[in-house]
């Protein structure tokens, strides 16, 4: 086929048309692009706006301090101080983790709070607003209304840092709710950590997501280090009492549960199993344990407890050998 | 008949895309638990579905037949995003509740079938009135049908409660294919029963003209031959 055979030919025809048809859709879609373009200050306002209707609010957008914003129970997206006729809340972007089906739930947490820093320390006041946005695999979230949300806000003894909890409130969705408690004491771990000014108990220390740190005590003796932990709640179990000790090895050389957070006698009676299990086992061996088959004892989560208060001892030997001496 | 009130009886009740050729199941069966995002899907279907036809039926002498079908995609494609964008825009609430059944509008085969059926056929004035016909009668049956699966399903009209007592088994998309199933039988029904008081009506006269009684009393063609 010659040159010119081509350009005559329905081949050739069918591209051309094609290549502007393309050509002519692409300029078109890319001048409606630079005009109806959403920036993100338009689709934070316009978020922001749902979670106050009806009210004109100021805010100014904070960035978000990565020590404190992502743990295994939840994690900070935005921060945002209210200004104007709200002055002293904060908003926050929470994503709830440990939903139902290891899903999550996203929220947008208002904060009261007494602003300070590390020599003028401020105080967390409480949560005045819940807001589920979104969630991932929640099949039941539906079920959670805002008296729900209320009540746990309600349960709260604003006592330092007492943990949100869910234990007694009933309505079909556990997880989901223990997701969104795990977004309130995240957005109130945040606060109190970054716009208070509080040092909390263990900071930096690993694995604190289900650690009580108020009620958390540390002793140390020679190599040995003893602690007193006090676990959160999760979901359904409330906390633990539990006396840890780890030897200069970094094992586990005695583990006592003082209180069982368990529901029921007969989810605290299989704890007797993790007991056996943890005892004598370094961090690794831990770490390996909660994805383990063996640490199916009927009580999950009682064992996520027990073994992250263990994982807590094991991980944090050396820094609390060094700060309790 | 005039030939445009035929095209749109056709597009909204008797080649109805929705209940009788059983097209754009997908955002049938996906949507119609509520009945606000039934109509908000609907009204993105006709304003679609309008455009492309008018502009393929405009290019229909210049897109060669061999590329026809992926010209047609481009277009119902650039389409489906200028919506999107002006959506996303101006109507963000729109935009979140119709998610990516918004976006799967591109394949949603009324619009590729009412550009291959009839716009490529037909002139640019007729296709649009096809296009919006088509466009009313998957509007009003996705709509009927939300609002049936939102009453029963959650005891709520576009939003507002209406009653406590609700079938929530209706709200979901098992719910909603038992609803659009049933849809599908009564609006067969009422079409079929209405064509069929047509055709006895059609056939009756047919057969006075041929015994030479005209009910208008004018002289038959065979009286005429005769």
């Amino acid at each position: 086929m010659t040159a010119k055979e081509f350009f005559k030919s329905t081949a050739f025809k069918c591209i051309a048309v094609l290549l502007s048809i393309v050509l002519i859709c692409g300029i078109l879609l890319t001048l409606c692009n630079a005009l109806f373009f959403v920036t993100d200050e338009e689709r934070t306002a316009r978020a922001v706006a749902k979670v106050f209707p009806g009210e004109e609010v100021t805010y100014t957008q904070d960035e978000v301090a990565a020590k404190y914003a992502d743990t295994a129970s939840y994690s900070v997206s935005q921060a945002f101080t209210m200004t104007g006729s709200r002055k002293g809340q904060y908003l926050l972007n929470v994503t709830g983790k440990g939903g139902y089906s290891s899903g999550t739930v996203t929220c947008w947490i208002l904060i009261e709070a007494v602003s300070g820093d590390t020599t003028n320390p401020g105080s967390f006041t409480g949560i005045e607003k819940v807001v589920v946005t979104a969630n991932t695999n929640q099949s039941f979230i539906n079920y959670i209304g805002e008296d729900d949300i209320q009540a746990v806000i309600d349960k709260q003894e604003n006592n330092g840092f007492t943990n949100y909890d869910t234990s007694g409130i009933k309505t079909g969705a556990t997880f989901s709710l223990g997701a969104i408690a795990n977004a309130m004491n995240g957005a109130k771990t945040y606060t109190e950590s970054v716009y208070c000014g509080l040092v909390q108990p263990f900071d930096g220390y690993l694995y604190t997501d289900l650690i009580n740190r108020n009620a958390t005590t540390v002793e140390v003796s020679g190599t040995d280090v003893t602690y007193h932990v006090t676990t959160g709640s999760n979901i359904e179990p409330s906390g633990f009492v539990i006396d840890i000790t780890v030897g200069a090895d970094g094992k586990i050389s005695s583990y006592t549960i003082i209180t069982n957070g368990s529901t029921g006698q007969s989810y605290s009676d299989l704890m007797a199993d993790i007991v056996t299990l943890v005892t004598g086992k370094s961090q690794e061996e831990l770490e390996s344990l909660l994805t383990s088959n063996d640490i199916a004892t009927g009580a999950t989560h009682s064992n996520e407890l027990c073994v992250h208060a263990a994982l807590f001892a094991v991980a944090n030997y050396t820094t609390a050998l060094a700060d309790y001496s | 008949m005039n030939k445009y009130k035929k095209i749109t009886l056709d597009g909204i009740f008797f080649n109805n895309p929705t209940f009788i050729l059983v097209l754009g199941t997908c955002p049938t069966l996906g949507l119609i638990s509520s009945a606000l995002s039934a109509l908000e899907m609907g009204l993105a279907v006709i304003v679609i579905l309008t455009l492309s036809n008018v502009i393929i039926s405009a290019l229909r002498n210049l897109i060669p037949n061999e590329v026809r079908i992926p010209c047609y995609i481009v277009v119902i494609a650039t389409l489906v995003t200028l919506i999107r964008m002006v959506l996303d825009k101006f109507l963000p609430d729109v935009y979140e509740a119709l998610g990516g059944f918004l976006a799967l509008i591109v394949v949603n085969c009324i619009i590729l079938g009412r550009a291959e059926a009839f716009a490529n056929k037909h002139t640019v004035a007729e296709s649009a009135v096809d296009g919006l016909s088509n466009g009313v009668g998957f509007t009003m049956a996705l709509t009927a049908m939300g609002i049936i699966c939102e009453f029963l399903g959650k005891g709520s009209l576009f939003g507002f409660e209406i009653m406590p007592f609700s079938i929530g088994m209706l709200s979901t998309p098992a719910g909603a294919f038992i609803v659009f199933g049933l849809s599908i039988c009564a609006f067969t029904a009422i079409i079929d029963k209405f064509q069929r008081g047509a055709r006895v009506k059609a056939n009756r006269l047919a057969r006075e003209n041929l015994m030479g009684v005209n009910a208008a009393g004018e002289q038959t063609v065979e009286e005429v031959k005769a």
